[in-house]
């Protein structure tokens, strides 16, 4: 367990900041106590300065998890984020999509959501952005990257893919192992 | 026959030998046994014609074998082989004799062929001697018999195997041994290449180069208790090469509110490097904008810059049109 390197630091920040905008300030600086990114194992925690301390007392080996997985480093150096982030991403997201009740389950099952699978979204979503996708009653489902912004999606037709799947819920059966 | 302006003289096919040369058609072999005038210089145009006289001569007698048509081409099958030509590699050395073989000539010990097949009378077929299916094949024993002054609770299959494996060790060594004994007999040159050299002598110090030496001089200056550390430098010297870029990571747990503030200056930093963009300006470009705000915009004082730009706009446009105009410059003083 180690704190990041200010590259790690800024591969991590831009890549949730895709997602949260400038809301990545509110999990640097929080009221309700000191909380920090360790880097363990290739995936990156985020959690309370208390939970370090206790978690900086187990070696490396034994030591599974602690705080928040927020995603891992690839072998290129690359930020992947885990669905494990949702917590910290669903509250502070800048674009939204609210699914339908009958694609949810499609998503769920890790595929893309095509036009006629969206209820609602946030006006003015640029393509390639962040969003997190959730369900009617406002359940965090998982997020993805837009592949057509809300203007282009209006002229799109039915069958076309309006959101790419990066993490969903699903991925707490499927890919347990791959989690943790 | 002529082509763009050049004759070509075609040479005749009939070629006239003074001495018959050896012709093997099979190898596709002709030796000129014919003498060089002593007066003729072997220069290279005379030689060149005699080769192809020779080529000629040997492309007459393939043209005269059996011919076939085979699609578009014509097929001769060539004769039988006359000339012996020398092989590519010497003969084979024969095989040094293995020390069994060696030991059985001494004392004339003949081997007996054994027969591929033999019969099993326990199931009344031919099975064969050795191998995979044998006949009496001691490996498929259900039951063995203790003999009476053995111990009768040892595990006697297993010995049988060890056994086996002992006897296919000592088989293999022993041909090892054979391979080396053939390979160090002095005159052969088998075997891998000996080093000449005293080993642990290195290479003359006059031969090493630079890098040799500084490396040499690298290593000798980390081999201390503390790893070169307390080591003089000479003037002018370079750092050592081998020497690694130890990684440097921050205190686990460090002072509180450091990495807040590295983390708030990546955050500032990323943000800086985005392009900012205002909300009015992005909804005047896009047409968005409502009459008020457009009159708000127009009532606000004009800035010196835009004055200066504009003034200059209109001097560049006047001195453009008297240039354009032919008339200009024949004011009152041009009279």
């Amino acid at each position: 367990m180690r704190p990041l390197t200010d590259q790690e630091t800024e591969a991590v920040f831009t890549k949730l900041a895709n997602y949260i905008g400038d809301n990545v300030q509110r999990l640097v600086d929080r009221s309700d106590g000191e909380y920090c990114f360790r880097l363990h194992k290739e995936r990156v925690y985020y959690c309370s300065e208390f939970l370090l301390k206790k978690a900086a007392c187990i070696a490396r080996e034994p030591l599974l998890s602690f705080g928040t997985c927020l995603g891992k480093f690839t072998k290129s150096r690359k930020f992947h984020l885990h669905i494990t982030a949702l917590d910290y991403l669903a509250p502070y997201s800048k674009s939204r999509i609210w699914l339908k009740p009958n694609a949810e389950q499609q998503f769920l099952y890790g595929n893309n959501i095509l036009k006629s699978g969206v209820a609602r979204m946030t006006e003015g979503t640029p393509s390639h952005q962040g969003v997190i996708v959730f369900s009617m009653n406002d359940t965090p489902l998982g997020f993805g990257v837009t592949a057509k912004g809300t203007a282009d999606c209006k002229r799109a037709d039915p069958t076309a893919i309006v959101l790419l799947h990066q993490a969903d819920l699903g991925e707490y059966l499927r890919n347990e192992s791959f989690l943790t | 026959m002529t082509t763009n302006g050049q004759s070509i003289i075609r040479k005749t096919s009939v070629v006239h030998k003074a001495v018959d040369p050896f012709i093997d058609v099979g190898n596709l072999l002709l030796i000129d046994n014919g003498p060089f005038a002593e007066n003729v210089e072997h220069t290279s145009e005379a030689l060149l014609a005699r080769a192809r006289d020779n080529a000629q001569f040997l492309f007459n007698r393939i043209w005269e074998l059996e011919k076939e048509r085979v699609e578009e081409a014509i097929v001769v099958t060539l004769p039988k082989k006359l000339y012996r030509i020398p092989r590519e590699k010497p003969v084979p050395e024969a095989r040094a004799p293995t020390k069994w073989e060696q030991f059985a000539e001494a004392k004339g010990i003949v081997k007996k062929k054994k027969d591929k097949k033999a019969y099993d009378e326990s199931t009344g077929e031919w099975k064969p001697t050795w191998g995979y299916n044998r006949g009496k094949d001691n490996t498929k024993d259900w039951l063995i018999e203790v003999p009476g002054n053995k111990d009768p609770n040892a595990d006697y299959f297993e010995e049988r195997v060890k056994a086996k494996k002992e006897r296919v060790a000592k088989n293999e060594t022993q041909r090892l041994k054979n391979i080396a004994r053939h390979t160090s007999q002095p005159g052969k040159n088998k075997g891998p290449p000996v080093n000449k050299e005293m080993i642990g002598v290195g290479v003359e110090p006059m031969e090493k180069s630079k890098n040799e030496l500084r490396e040499a001089v690298d290593r000798a200056k980390t081999a201390t208790a503390s790893v070169g550390k307390f080591q003089d430098k000479i003037k002018g010297e370079k750092p050592n090469t081998k020497k690694g870029i130890k990684r440097k990571f921050e205190a686990n747990i460090g002072e509180r509110g450091s990495e807040k503030e590295r983390n708030k200056n990546i955050l500032q930093r990323l943000e800086s490097k985005k392009p900012k963009l205002d909300d009015g300006q992005l909804a005047s470009v896009a047409g968005n904008v409502e009459p008020t705000e457009r009159k708000k915009m127009k009532e606000k004082p004009r800035m010196k810059s835009q004055i200066h730009r504009q003034q200059f706009y209109q001097k560049s446009v006047k001195n453009r049109k008297s240039k354009d105009d032919p008339r200009a410059g024949k004011g009152k003083g041009a009279r």
